[in-house]
């Protein structure tokens, strides 16, 4: 029976890289079986998680490159708190506009379309966060807003432009790394700053409700999200650095994608606010496989920065 | 200027400050430490001894063969110590100085008190 046991435990260590688990595989799966429940059959969902978990960090490390997944947590916070902070945004100046007459679509309650649903989630994220609940909560805004295509789609209620929704997309895939347990004060400050711009950019954003879809008029703001995002990235690069943070300028890394995708509509021409289709599909494009390429790029420069730093097992005795 | 400790961090090399330990002795005893609040995982627990490893805070200690199975024993290093031992002063001094807060805060409630008191009893008494 414990062989058994022994023998899954065994399987998942495949998620280690080999050097490693050769050398270190027996003496995790001993601790396993020394833990385990009398009749105990196979590893319990927590285990395979610490593995799966504990295989991508020793991937990491044989790299020199620790520091990454040290620093999900905090670019998950920065990316939590840029998404609320746009939800905020778009639900006040674009979703509460009054529908005018003759428009195409049919209003829910009192805001304009669907995306007042998504928004409304995105708003509750923070404070499920603070309660322990930020990574289901995250999970719920991220497919709300992805069903609003979909929804909009196969029914007369308007969504807001892919211009939006695909940024908080992306913030949305990183925010799900966002810490399981309760905030610190710290977050809890980034998240006022965060609702502070946000509040400032609703009040001193250009009203123009010739549109009947405020979005359109707004997507000017996007930039400066961009650039809101990389100044605070840029801050907590040197304050790490300067305390010898391992997560250094990690979190530039992990949060490239969404920034240049609130950039989306840089490209837009003089006569409108966005580009064209084609334009927008191939910056969007650019900007996913930039993101996704420089992971493997940074961990290549790293493991090359040092090499053969890690090659052993420094407790294995070895 | 360095990080502060995480928990589990500072939890390790504590249990490491009396013996040496092997990893499932590690896991009972932070677990013990913690009051149950904190159950370190093997995955976890050897990922974070390495870690410590590379930082030069702890060391294999021996190893030993214990019911047929090879068991490795981890001890703190002279650097382990000085790190524990920075940590430890650096948390006593923000203790001190929140019970001094406190104290201070104990002494200005007499009168707050009395007042919910008297509320309290008038609310009984309705």
């Amino acid at each position: 029976m414990t062989g058994t046991l022994g023998d899954r435990y065994r399987a998942l260590l495949r998620w280690y890289p080999a050097a490693y688990r050769a050398e270190r595989g027996e003496e995790i799966i001993d601790t396993y079986l020394d833990l385990a429940r009398p009749g105990q059959r196979w590893p319990r969902p927590a285990d395979v998680a610490d593995l799966a978990r504990g295989g991508m960090r020793q991937h990491l490390r044989a790299r020199n490159a620790l520091g990454l997944a040290d620093a999900l947590p905090f670019a998950a916070s920065l990316a939590l708190a840029a998404a609320a902070a746009l939800a905020g945004l778009w639900l006040v100046r674009a979703e509460l506009v009054n529908l005018p007459d003759g428009a195409g679509w049919h209003s829910v309650g009192r805001f304009v379309g669907l995306g007042a649903v998504a928004w409304i989630v995105w708003l509750l994220t923070p404070v499920a966060a603070f309660t322990g609940h930020g990574r289901p909560a995250v999970a719920l805004a991220l497919l709300v807003t992805a069903a609003m295509i979909p929804a909009a789609a196969l029914s007369s209620y308007a969504r807001p432009p892919m211009f939006v929704l695909v940024p908080q997309l992306a913030l949305g895939l990183v925010a799900l790394a966002v810490p399981a347990r309760r905030w610190s004060p710290a977050a809890a400050a980034g998240f006022v700053v965060a609702a502070a711009i946000a509040g400032l950019a609703a009040l001193i954003l250009p009203a123009d409700h010739y549109f009947y879809y405020d979005y359109y008029a707004l997507l000017s703001a996007m930039p400066y999200a961009a650039l809101v995002l990389t100044l605070a990235i840029g801050m907590a690069g040197v304050y790490f650095t300067g305390r010898r943070d391992p997560r250094a300028w990690w979190p530039a890394l992990v949060l490239l994608g969404p920034t240049l995708l609130l950039g989306l509509t840089l490209p837009g021409g003089s006569h409108q606010q966005y580009p064209d289709w084609s334009l927008a599909v191939g910056w969007a494009a650019a900007a996913a496989l930039i993101a996704v390429a420089a992971v493997p790029a940074a961990l290549w420069l790293r493991a090359r920065r040092t090499p053969g730093a890690h090659e052993r097992c420094p407790t294995c005795g070895r | 200027m360095t990080v502060p400790m995480r928990e589990p961090t500072f939890l390790i090399l504590t249990a490491l400050a009396r013996a040496p330990m092997h990893g499932y002795g590690l896991i009972t005893e932070v677990a013990e430490l913690s009051g149950g609040r904190l159950e370190l995982r093997p995955g976890t627990l050897y990922g974070a001894l390495d870690r410590l490893a590379d930082d030069g805070l702890v060391a294999l200690d021996r190893e030993e063969v214990v019911d047929g199975r090879a068991r490795k024993y981890y001890r703190l290093t002279d650097r382990g110590d000085a790190a524990l031992r920075a940590e430890t002063e650096r948390l006593r001094r923000n203790v001190e100085a929140a019970s001094a807060r406190l104290a201070a805060r104990t002494s200005l409630r007499p009168v707050t008190g009395v007042a919910r008191t008297g509320l309290t009893a008038l609310g009984g008494a309705a």
